[in-house]
């Protein structure tokens, strides 16, 4: 079915989409920081299902204890840098959620490279052992870069189902 | 659309083996996160470099998502032959660093954790084999996408060359 659509209701679609996707990101976004604190929780009750925790977010994550912090007396799932990207992701997602959904565009470059040097040079200096700030400061460059980054994702996620949607010819926009 | 199927898999091929490749190697590994996202980033300049062409955020995605899941199947077969490179690696680098660091903090070290440097490495199994495959392909495609989104968002803020405009790809 070809729907021609005006120029008013032509965003309807737009709107709908982004107001979805925001959702189902901000979903994933919750399930994996709630999967970095479920972790230290299972493991303090010798739940069985700790260790498939640790393992699930040990694919993306080296899950170094000097650099992680403790909850409920054991290491959480991801790092301090890792955790501080989740809390920073879903930061990002709320935000998005109760933002007018067709302003919803990608930062510019200059915010990228403004939230990504902090990360960057002190990825560099633990690395070649330059200087050590702690979790703390790990987590709050790992938060800034975070927010950042649902930015991204719901632009390209929106413009991939309307190409789809354009491309199958669901609807045309006059 | 068919005919520009092989452009997006020669760079998604190439950018996803690169990341495997480092994902997998001792002390590359570390970095986690960064090979599968920087691969997707790497696999849209390639392909705008090749098709001279500015690509969409959703075309961004597919070829990140792609050079991901090629990223996660390189890593998983290479570290079936790094596997004992990479305990060799833990034990001359990083598990002194952490002794000391257990000493000086006065906490238990997670029972993954003494496991791993008592030498009781988990066998590789089929099943399991598959179910690592399974878990790194989901994380490095959402990666990837996310890294080639980026990309694409970053070079689309250039000024394209008239009459050029983005294309869906797929």
């Amino acid at each position: 079915m070809v729907l021609s659509l005006t120029a008013q209701n032509a965003l309807r679609p737009k709107r709908v989409l982004i107001k979805a996707g925001s959702v189902a990101l901000t979903a994933a976004s919750l399930a994996m920081v709630a999967g970095a604190f479920l972790a230290p929780w299972l493991a303090s009750q010798d739940s069985t299902l700790a260790p498939h925790f640790y393992r699930f977010y040990g694919h993306i994550c080296h899950q170094n204890p000097s650099r992680t912090p403790l909850f409920f007396g054991h290491p959480a799932a991801a790092c301090g840098r890792c955790l501080g990207i989740y809390l920073g992701f879903l930061a990002g997602c709320l935000l998005l959620l109760f933002r007018n959904p067709l302003r919803a565009k990608p930062p510019r470059p200059w915010a990228f490279i403004l939230v990504s040097l902090p990360l960057g040079l002190d990825v560099l200096a633990n690395a070649l052992r330059v200087w050590d700030l702690g979790n703390w400061f790990r987590l709050a460059t790992g938060l800034a870069w975070g927010f950042i980054l649902p930015f991204y994702a719901l632009s390209g996620l929106v413009d991939l189902v309307l190409g789809k949607l354009a491309i199958r010819g669901r609807f045309r926009i006059e | 659309m068919e005919e520009r199927k092989p452009e997006l898999m020669m760079p998604a091929l190439i950018a996803g083996a690169l990341a495997g490749l480092l994902a997998s190697l001792p002390g590359t590994n570390l970095c986690c996160c960064l090979w599968p996202m920087g691969a997707g980033v790497l696999a849209v300049f390639l392909l705008q470099k090749e098709a001279r062409s500015l690509l969409t955020g959703g075309d961004g995605a597919v070829l990140g998502a792609l050079t991901g899941l090629a990223a996660a199947l390189v890593r998983s077969l290479l570290l079936i032959p790094l596997q004992r490179l990479n305990m060799m690696f833990l034990e001359k680098f990083i598990f002194p660093t952490l002794l000391e660091w257990i000493e000086q903090s006065g906490q238990q070290p997670p029972a993954q954790l003494t496991e791993l440097m008592q030498g009781d490495v988990p066998s590789l199994t089929v099943p399991g084999f598959f179910l690592d495959l399974l878990m790194t392909a989901a994380m490095f495609a959402a990666l990837g996408a996310l890294g080639g989104i980026i990309a694409a968002s970053l070079s689309k803020r250039k000024t394209p060359p008239p009459g050029q405009e983005p294309s869906h790809v797929a």
